[in-house]
C-alpha cells in the first residue's frame, strides 16, 4: 500500500511540476518553390456519370499532386517533428476526410494514433475508403454513408526508396478503388506536432516543449527535406524549407 | 452514357463485322436444337403420366428387358451426341476460334487496355504507332501504365481513363493486360470477352460495322467495385475518332 501511494504521490508531483514546466515554443515557416509548376493533368471521369455531372459548366478537374499557390510556395506540404519529441502524447478527438465531387478534402492531413478518422460520403456514388500501411483498411460506402475508423497505430510500412520519390515513414495512401484517381495522405504520428500547408504555404507548429528536433517536410512528388532546430522556453523559430523542380 | 439499340428481351445489338455474327447464330442453333429436344422429351413425359395414369382397373404390367432393342438404341444415342459433338467442335467451333483468336488483320489499329482495380485504362500509340517504354516504378494514379516519358515513342502516346473511341469498319487489336487481379473484356455489343491476366499480354481483336455509343465492362468478378467498372464504347466515323484523338492529346 505505501508504495502504491508513494508512487501516486511522486507521479502526481510530477505531473505538476512538468505542467509547470511546460514549454509553449514554435516553430514556423514558409514552404517555397522554385521553378516552372507542372499543371496537373486532367483527370478523366469517364467511368462514372456522377462525377462528370458534377463537373459539368466548370472547368474540367486537374490532379492536384503538385499545386503551387500565387506566392510561389508549395500546398499541401506535411510539416512534422521527427526526433525530439520524448513523450506519447494520446489524443482522442475526431478527424473528418470528406469525399466531395469524387475528391478526397483535404488531400493531406495528420492525425495522432488512437484518434478516429470520420470518411464522409457526400457524393451520390459509391466510393470506398482503402487506407494502405500500417493501419490496413478498406470498405465500401454508398452514397450518404460515413465510415468511423480509430487509427491506432502511428507511422507507415517502412517504404523503399521509389525513383526520384522519398517515402515518408509517416505518411499512409488513401485510395478509392471505384475512382482510381482520387487519392489522399495521412499522416499518423505519436504526437501533435505537425502541420500542413494551405494556400499561404505557410505551417506552424505550436507548444513544443523545449529541447533539440528535427522538423520534417514531406511533399507527395518532391519528397522529404530534414532541418535540425533547437529552441528554448517559449521561442519563435522560423524556419524555410524550398523545393525545386 | 446512353446505350444504342438495345432491346428488353432479346440480345443485345450486335454490331460485330465479323466473328460476332457466327457466334450468334451458334447461340441461336443451340437454343433452338435445346428447344425442340427439351419439348420433345418433356412432352413425351407428359403425355406418358397422363396416358398411363392410375385407373381402378387396369393391371400393372411386367415387362422383361429386350436386350437387342437396349443395345442399339445405346449405340445410336452414343454414336448420335458423341458424332455430333466432334462434327461441331471440330468443324464449326474450331473454325470460330482460330478466327476469333488468331486471324487479327495485320494493319489492326493497335491499342493498349490496362484492367485495374476497378478502371479501364486505355493507350494509343498516336502519331507514330508506337507504344513508349513502360516502368512499374513509375505507376501512380496519374500515369496508370506508368509511362516513361523520357522515351521519344511515348510522346504522342493518348491514355484515357474509362473511356474507349475506335473508328467504325477499321479493325482494332486489343493488347490486354492486367495490374492486379484477373478482369474480364467484355463488350457485349461485339460478343468478345477476354479474361485479362496479371503479368500476361493477350491480344484480341474486333471490328465494328456501326457507330453508336456502348459499354466495356468487366465479366469477372474481380472485387468490392465490380460493378462499378465500366468504360464507355464509342463507334464512330474516322474523322470523328481522328478528332477526338487529337482533342485528347492536347488535354
Amino acid at each position: 500500500m505505501k508504495e502504491i501511494r508513494k508512487i501516486m504521490a511522486i507521479s502526481v508531483i510530477g505531473f505538476f511540476a512538468f505542467s509547470g514546466l511546460t514549454s509553449a515554443a514554435t516553430v514556423k515557416g514558409k514552404v517555397l518553390f522554385q521553378g516552372t509548376a507542372p499543371k496537373g493533368k486532367i483527370i478523366q471521369m469517364d467511368q462514372d456519370e456522377y462525377c462528370l455531372e458534377y463537373y459539368k459548366g466548370q472547368d474540367p478537374p486537374r490532379f492536384a499532386s503538385m499545386v503551387v499557390n500565387e506566392n510561389s510556395t508549395l500546398q499541401s506540404v506535411f510539416v512534422y517533428i521527427g526526433k525530439g519529441v520524448k513523450n506519447k502524447i494520446k489524443s482522442k478527438q475526431t478527424v473528418t476526410l470528406d469525399q466531395k465531387g469524387c475528391a478526397y478534402a483535404p488531400r493531406v492531413f495528420g492525425m495522432v494514433a488512437g484518434e478516429t478518422l470520420i470518411v464522409k460520403n457526400g457524393d451520390k456514388t459509391k466510393h470506398n475508403f482503402h487506407l494502405l500501411g500500417k493501419n490496413k483498411y478498406n470498405r465500401s460506402a454508398n452514397a450518404g454513408k460515413t465510415i468511423k475508423r480509430t487509427i491506432k497505430k502511428a507511422g507507415s510500412l517502412k517504404l523503399k526508396k521509389k525513383k526520384g520519390k522519398l517515402k515518408s515513414r509517416v505518411m499512409s495512401k488513401i485510395k478509392c478503388d471505384v475512382h482510381p484517381w482520387m487519392v489522399a495522405y495521412v499522416g499518423v504520428m505519436k504526437h501533435p506536432f505537425f502541420s500542413v500547408t494551405g494556400e499561404d504555404g505557410l505551417f506552424e507548429i505550436s507548444d513544443l516543449p523545449e529541447g533539440k528536433y528535427t522538423l520534417i517536410a514531406w511533399h507527395e512528388k518532391l519528397g522529404t527535406q530534414t532541418q535540425e532546430f533547437s529552441v528554448g522556453k517559449n521561442d519563435v523559430k522560423t524556419i524555410g524549407f524550398t523545393y525545386s523542380k | 452514357m446512353k446505350e444504342n439499340g438495345y432491346s428488353s428481351w432479346w440480345f443485345p445489338p450486335n454490331i460485330s463485322a465479323n466473328y460476332g455474327q457466327t457466334l450468334d447464330q451458334g447461340t441461336v442453333i443451340i437454343t433452338w436444337v435445346t428447344m425442340i429436344g427439351g419439348i420433345v422429351v418433356i412432352g413425351l413425359m407428359l403425355f406418358a403420366v397422363i396416358r398411363y395414369r392410375y385407373r381402378p382397373d387396369r393391371k400393372a404390367l411386367y415387362l422383361h428387358g429386350n436386350f437387342k432393342f437396349e443395345t442399339t438404341m445405346l449405340v445410336l444415342v452414343t454414336v448420335f451426341t458423341l458424332g455430333g459433338e466432334f462434327f461441331v467442335l471440330g468443324e464449326i467451333s474450331e473454325g470460330v476460334w482460330d478466327k476469333i483468336k488468331y486471324q487479327a488483320p495485320e494493319d489492326a489499329m493497335e491499342i493498349e487496355v490496362l484492367a485495374e482495380q476497378f478502371a479501364w485504362n486505355i493507350r494509343y500509340p498516336g502519331d507514330d504507332g508506337q507504344f513508349g517504354e513502360t516502368d512499374n516504378e513509375l505507376v501512380d494514379e496519374e500515369n496508370p501504365f506508368g509511362i516513361d516519358e523520357d522515351d521519344s515513342a511515348a510522346e504522342d502516346d493518348v491514355v484515357t481513363r474509362g473511356l474507349i473511341h475506335v473508328p467504325v469498319n477499321v479493325p482494332v487489336k486489343v493488347k490486354l493486360r492486367s495490374k492486379d487481379v484477373i478482369h474480364s473484356f467484355f463488350i457485349p455489343v461485339l460478343r468478345i470477352k477476354q479474361d485479362a491476366l496479371p503479368g500476361e499480354t493477350i491480344d484480341v481483336w474486333f471490328q465494328a460495322k456501326e457507330t453508336g455509343e456502348y459499354h466495356l465492362v468487366c465479366a469477372e468478378l474481380c472485387g468490392l467495385g465490380h460493378t462499378t467498372m465500366k468504360a464507355g464504347f464509342v463507334v464512330e466515323p474516322l474523322e470523328e475518332f481522328q478528332s477526338w484523338l487529337e482533342e485528347k492529346s492536347e488535354e
